[in-house]
């Protein structure tokens, strides 16, 4: 997540185990022609290989796009004062992900939020211009990790408004039964975005009007002290907010 | 409104702000510094610690975390047991909270990275499940947590388990342990925060002894923040006033006599037996282990655990120098260990206290002792 | 040290029930339970079991037993200068 004004392709590169089923091959193939199409952008090199069977586990694939940006926005520039929005509801796709992989048989709206962000980050660069200062993809980790990276690169550190973070009732309600904080676990259709103050209701107002940012919300607030910490304000009190070590997974206490 | 959005209407931080001016208050009219007093219960440290508690409770008021994490009480051989089982090629199925916790050489994490079978599951019925599917495969459930958990345990073992399904059983029992923290030398726990969902199952009334006993008194309290807060307040107004006795302050899950039906089946399958808690003592009668009836369920019976291989490369035991007993007992902070944050860190933890999120050195260790943040804006 | 979660019950099958947790379902065994539990009812899960029938009036019956706590020296000056400072803030939706 840099900024791209101007998509132009993305590589793909695919290694196959021998004997991965064909079927499965055309699912994951279709799918992705699908998310191209939605995107806008053609995959346009790549290559394929094929490896012995029990030499990986199924399938790998790897994907880098590359764009044209008129102003590069890293995940580095943020300074105290600024802002930080969230585009939508956060611990979506990582709590759906583990409900289907540890066979949770949760029935309901849980589901993972992955889409692409490209028009969506157009509308904010277009609403906020220079003042859109830092933007991140909270993928694995979470915002918690994602927020801690930014922090440390930046030289800051975060208040966190733990109440004004979105969270969906599905992804809380298995939040609460994993004992899994949302702020811990991997998104896969939304941004974290740092803003100077003057503009932040601007960028928010047009983050809400677009459909894949219905739920942004301001989240938190940069600060000087303690560099590199997320410093969370739960209503009741302030902790640290951890980074997650490793894959989180649900507790029974 | 419903029930599971109305436990929202406990976390309403207006009530929270004035449970913690009146704990304030309370602690003050006790007159003297600190007031030290204890919970038994990882889940009542995650929330303290979720919701930034310890940040809004008086200075004068030292909340201890006591041995109520049966993920850090969890003995090293219990871990070198199910260690042993999966290296064994035995498929082991355990709860997520026990994947990372490490034995004398390896956790199980460790060695399902190495390729062994080793499954986290949500609950025993998906253990009982995961058996039920591959017959002709042994599928041991190494079994953790206090009365609560062990209750699940004991009724699957009740309703038909499939032949090739058995358990590794390293439930604990809490009562037990709290005379133990309290005789401890150097103890200064002057109350005790009790844990809710236990006495859901046990009932109040399991404690009526111990504070006749030991003339201290007990609050059985619920989890989220007002239950905690108010628990407090209830537990110092009663050491002010010099009162021990048993109060249930979680009254919409716990009665006095509790859940009948769960205890039936907890001592229909378990009996209690001595045995050691890792960084604290050993606990008589704080052990669960399967009666006879069920020793076909029983895994130390049905395999022959050889624990020993493991030890082939241990490394030199730290476990002597760890202080985590005295910690928990709350004489003693994890910057008097010579181990903390040196020899004993969260990727590899000697004592209770380092192994789980809710462990004291683990949040010591993470947040650097208890900042202050009211202040940083 | 138990994670317990309360649900309300959708449907009741044997020893089986349907339990809703703000939106989302999942199977909880009843075996545990020492009441008898229907569609409506609220109930305390800890790893896939109901471990307690929550009766729902008792959280009304907790809540005022928690204002008794505080009205047991009330200082009404400090209580608006709280709900002042709470009021700015925003509350959870």
């Amino acid at each position: 997540m840099m900024g791209a004004t101007k998509l132009l392709g993305l590589t793909c590169g695919v290694i196959i185990e021998e004997g991965f089923e064909r079927d499965a091959l055309d699912r994951i193939q279709a799918s992705m022609r699908a998310a191209c199409r939605e995107a806008g952008v053609p995959i346009v090199t790549g290559d394929t290989k094929v490896m012995g069977r029990g030499e990986l586990d199924g399938l790998v694939i790897n994907t880098a796009g590359f764009a044209l940006a008129s102003r590069v926005v890293r995940d580095n520039g943020l300074k105290a004062g600024d802002r930080l929005i969230v585009t939508g509801t956060v611990g979506d796709h990582g709590l759906a992900v583990m409900a289907a992989r540890n066979k949770l048989q949760l029935a309901g709206d849980l589901k993972s939020d992955v889409a692409p962000l490209f028009d969506l980050v157009q509308q904010v660069l277009s609403a906020g211009g220079e003042g859109v200062v830092a933007m991140k993809d909270p993928t694995r980790g979470g915002v918690a990790s994602a927020l801690h990276e930014m922090a440390a690169k930046a030289g800051v550190g975060v208040l966190l408004d733990e109440r004004s973070v979105p969270v969906s009732d599905a992804a809380r309600a298995a939040s609460e039964l994993l004992g899994i904080d949302p702020l811990h676990v991997a998104n896969e259709g939304k941004a974290l975005i740092g803003v100077r103050p003057e503009v932040a209701d601007r960028v928010l107002a047009a983050l809400q009007a677009h459909p894949l940012g219905r739920d942004a919300a301001l989240i938190g607030t940069v600060i000087a002290e303690p560099v590199g910490k997320l410093v969370l304000d739960t209503g009741f009190g302030r902790r640290l907010l951890a980074e997650p070590e490793g894959e989180p997974l649900p507790r029974i206490c | 409104m419903s029930a599971p959005l109305r436990t929202l209407e406990f976390r309403d931080p207006l009530k929270a702000k004035q449970l913690g001016a009146r704990l304030s208050e309370v602690v003050d009219q006790v007159g003297r510094e600190p007031v030290s007093v204890m919970h038994v219960c990882g889940s009542h440290e995650q929330a303290i610690a979720r919701f930034g508690l310890r940040s809004a409770f008086p200075k004068k008021l030292d909340v201890v975390m006591g041995p109520g994490c049966p993920v850090c009480i969890t003995d090293v051989p219990e871990v070198d047991e199910a260690v042993a089982l999966a290296l064994q090629g035995v498929r082991v199925a355990t709860y997520g909270d026990m994947l990372r916790v490490p034995g004398t050489v390896k956790s199980l994490g460790d060695v399902r990275g190495e390729g062994a079978k080793v499954e986290v599951v949500y609950g025993i019925d998906q253990a009982l499940e995961l058996a039920r599917a591959t017959p002709a495969e042994e599928l041991v459930f190494f079994a953790t947590g206090f009365e609560t958990t062990a209750v699940a345990t004991a009724s699957a073992l009740l309703h038909d388990p499939p032949p090739n399904f058995s358990v590794l059983s390293a439930h604990k029992y809490i009562p037990p342990v709290m005379e133990i923290v309290t005789e401890m030398p150097g103890s200064r726990i002057e109350g005790f925060l009790a844990a809710g969902h236990a006495a859901v199952i046990t009932g109040s009334n399991v404690f009526e002894q111990f504070v006749r006993d030991h003339g201290v008194p007990v609050v059985v309290a619920g989890f989220e923040p007002l239950d905690i807060l108010a628990a407090l307040v209830r537990l110092t107004e009663l050491v002010r006033d010099r009162e021990p006795k048993v109060v249930n302050m979680f009254p919409r899950c716990v009665t006095a006599e509790g859940n009948r039906v769960a205890q039936e089946q907890l001592w229909q399958v378990f009996t209690p037996t001595g045995g050691q808690w890792r960084g604290i003592a050993h606990v008589p009668n704080g052990n669960l282990r399967l009666r006879d009836d069920f020793a076909r369920f029983d895994a130390r019976r049905r395999f022959t655990i050889d624990v020993a291989k493991l030890w082939a490369y241990a490394p030199p035991r730290l476990l002597g120098q760890c202080r985590c007993g005295e910690i928990m007992s709350g004489s003693k902070r994890p910057s008097d260990c010579a181990l903390f944050g040196k020899a004993c860190v969260p990727e590899s933890p000697v004592g209770a206290c380092m192994v789980s999120t809710e462990g004291t050195c683990r949040i010591w260790h993470q947040y650097g002792g208890h900042l202050d943040l009211r202040s940083v804006s | 040290m138990c994670l317990g979660v309360p649900g309300r019950v959708v449907s009741v099958n044997g020893f089986s029930a349907v339990v809703d947790f703000w939106g989302v379902q999942k199977q909880v065994l009843l075996h545990l339970v020492d009441e008898p539990v229907g569609p409506g009812d609220y109930v305390l899960n800890h790893v896939g079991y109901a471990i307690r029938k929550i009766p729902s009036e008792d959280i009304a019956a907790t809540l005022a037993m928690y204002d008794q706590l505080l009205d047991a020296k009330p200082e009404d000056l400090m209580r608006q200068d709280i709900e002042g400072e709470v009021g700015a803030s925003k509350g959870r939706p």
